[in-house]
């Protein structure tokens, strides 16, 4: 174990926080559904000593799969402008207050958070969505850039601060996202090779007021999509240029990327759940992110606008 | 990065990093099972001795941790002393309604029974391993087996769910859900029990699934981790009690109506069979949850 974990302040999530300076953070998105831990956990076990990985905090962030998106988003949103002004001190309890110890915290020790690992701010951020987390994250950077937009024109110094370079200049994982909506017909027992359980699972995710408003034609889809598009011919930030990891059994949503992103990355003996589970035999997803760490080398404001 | 590495190792044993383990517990799952200990019945409901329970998990938890060298002992005795009277409290509730001998194996009673009673110190007793520290692999495996068990565990829909299937009375569950299930309309009345249903089903499969890899390797292939995997699942069995008949009732009839739910969404051919082979498939997980057999023989 090369990070310790810490609970998140006012979200069910948790992270992991790593021994040494952490250079990166990297935060992980839900689908539908989804657990914050159970979906992620094995990364950080499979990750072994890879310095990428101990140079890390991993942040699971959660949230409830029953709000729209774009109100899902603002909150992620709000979670990583902290992350952005704070690090880990603006988001994870590292204290315990008891009753019996007004002015202190219960073990009256300073938090080992803050031993061995500097103050220095995060210099990259990953961000890893699965299945409508992947959505979160594309509307949160919509709505920063349209807000960055926005910002008075003539003053260039101002137009991009440091929360927003740190979010423009993310890099993107995606496992398999439902950026071009949810497929709401078609039966998924047809994919025998799923365990009965999972294609079980699968079903209920359908039922999901979230998951009903993901149909490609909706407007949250088809309009993120539009935007994401609009603002990748004008600008060069990586945030809005994804990679994404399906399965080729994909049965929730439908296989395929935005305009400027990169090819997917398809998977065999995946679906939709399974293709974001790394183990001993199955390393691709944990690959898939460790690209993620030499895409963000290098970045910088300068080509952030073309 | 052999240096590295070696860094690293060395910070794991730091009495801060087991203290900081110690205060993570307390945020993500005492200090969560203690604020719903004092908000029970403020929302008309009767949790019984659930929320009792919850707390006897807590401390098993912590027990287990300092154990496998997870947790600092010291930090561990500390927390427990700041709510030491709701924990005696639990316990005398649990004790008192005669249902520690169905829900806790015997190992744990005796835990409660020797550490409860002043008998033994705190986290004195019942270790796995005894004359060696327990492996490093064991450690990471708690570590993983509590973050995803306090998740679980702090789950709304699981918990409404398996509150009211542990606690019920026969006459409650009977007016609350059994007349309910012969119409199907029980997740229109109660829309937590198939949320809460899958909840557990995929708690269960992730349990399976993490200890089939863990055993893929050599040095998990021992009795002492075999032990180790048995005292996780006892600590959770008070509220994951397929060995209790009645428990099992309750657990399949709501599988039942959430196959059928469901079913239509995985096949339009052959769906009572699906049903059949899905209900079958949830009982090989729920068989490895095999109650102790003073649960089995009283229930």
């Amino acid at each position: 174990m090369n990070h310790f974990p810490v609970s998140l302040s006012d979200n069910p999530g948790f992270a992991l926080l790593s021994h040494k300076p952490p250079v990166y953070a990297v935060v992980f998105v839900h689908g539908f559904l989804g657990h914050p831990r159970a979906t992620w956990l094995d990364f950080q076990n499979l990750a072994g000593g890879r310095p990428e990985w101990i140079a890390s905090d991993l942040f699971f962030y959660a949230y409830k799969s029953q709000d729209q998106v774009p109100v899902l988003a603002q909150g992620l949103e709000n979670f990583v402008a902290r992350l952005a002004a704070g690090r880990e001190g603006q988001v994870a309890s590292l204290y315990f207050q008891a009753p019996s110890l007004a002015s202190a915290n219960l073990l009256n020790a300073s938090p080992y958070a803050q031993a061995n690992r500097g103050q220095a701010p995060y210099e990259k951020l990953i961000l890893v969505g699965h299945s409508t987390g992947a959505l979160v994250i594309r509307e949160m950077i919509r709505s920063r850039i349209a807000r960055v937009e926005g910002k008075p024109v003539g003053q260039p110094k101002a137009k991009v601060d440091r929360s927003d370079e740190f979010l423009l200049l993310s890099t993107l994982r995606f496992f398999a996202p439902a950026h071009l909506g949810a497929m709401v017909s078609g039966k998924l027992g047809i994919v025998q090779s799923i365990p009965l359980i999972d294609r079980f699972l699968a079903g209920y995710f359908r039922s999901n007021a979230l998951y009903q408003n993901l149909q490609p034609t909706s407007p949250t889809v088809a309009s993120l999509k539009s935007a994401t598009e609009g603002f990748a011919e004008k600008y060069e930030w990586p945030a809005l240029r994804a990679i994404s990891m399906f399965g080729v059994h994909e049965e929730i949503v439908f296989v395929g990327h935005y305009k400027n992103d990169a090819e997917d990355v398809l998977v065999p003996n995946r679906n939709h759940t399974s293709v974001c589970k790394p183990h001993r035999e199955y390393l691709d997803p944990l690959r898939f992110i460790e690209e993620g760490y030499a895409a963000t080398a290098g970045r910088g404001q300068d080509n952030a606008n073309r | 990065m052999p240096q590295q590495q070696d860094e690293v190792r060395t910070t794991r044993t730091d009495d801060r990093l087991l203290n900081s383990r110690v205060v993570f517990f307390l945020n993500d799952r005492l200090g969560v099972v203690l604020d719903r200990l004092k908000q029970q019945g403020s929302d008309g409901e009767t949790e019984g001795f659930f929320a009792e329970a919850e707390l006897l998990e807590a401390f098993l938890w912590l027990h287990l941790g300092v154990h496998v060298g997870y947790f600092s002992t010291q930090s561990s005795r500390r927390a427990v002393y700041e709510y030491f009277p709701f924990f005696l409290s639990a316990y005398d509730a649990v004790f008192e309604a005669r249902l520690l001998e169905t829900r806790f194996a015997s190992p744990l009673r005796a835990i409660f029974e020797s550490e409860f009673s002043g008998k033994q110190e705190l986290f004195s007793s019942a270790p796995i391993w005894i004359d060696s520290s327990a492996p490093e692999f064991v450690v990471d495996s708690f570590q993983d087996n509590l973050v995803v068990a306090n998740e679980f565990g702090r789950g709304l829909e699981s918990h409404a769910f398996l509150r009211a299937i542990v606690v019920s009375s026969e006459e409650a569950w009977a007016a609350r859900v059994k007349q309910r299930l012969l119409s199907a309309a029980v997740d229109k009345a109660e829309p937590w029990f198939l949320a809460g249903y899958f909840e557990v089903v995929q708690y269960l499969k992730w349990t399976r699934d993490f200890f089939n890899r863990a055993r893929l390797d050599e040095k998990a292939q021992t009795r002492l981790f075999g032990d180790f995997v048995r005292r996780v699942k006892e600590i959770q069995q008070w509220k994951l009690n397929f060995g209790n008949t009645q428990y099992r009732d309750r657990f399949d009839g709501i599988g039942r109506v959430a196959a059928r739910a469901v079913v239509a969404e995985v096949t339009d051919t052959d769906q009572e069979l699906t049903v059949i082979r899905f209900l079958k498939e949830v009982e090989a997980l729920t068989n490895e949850w095999g109650a102790p057999k003073q649960m089995a023989a009283g229930s």
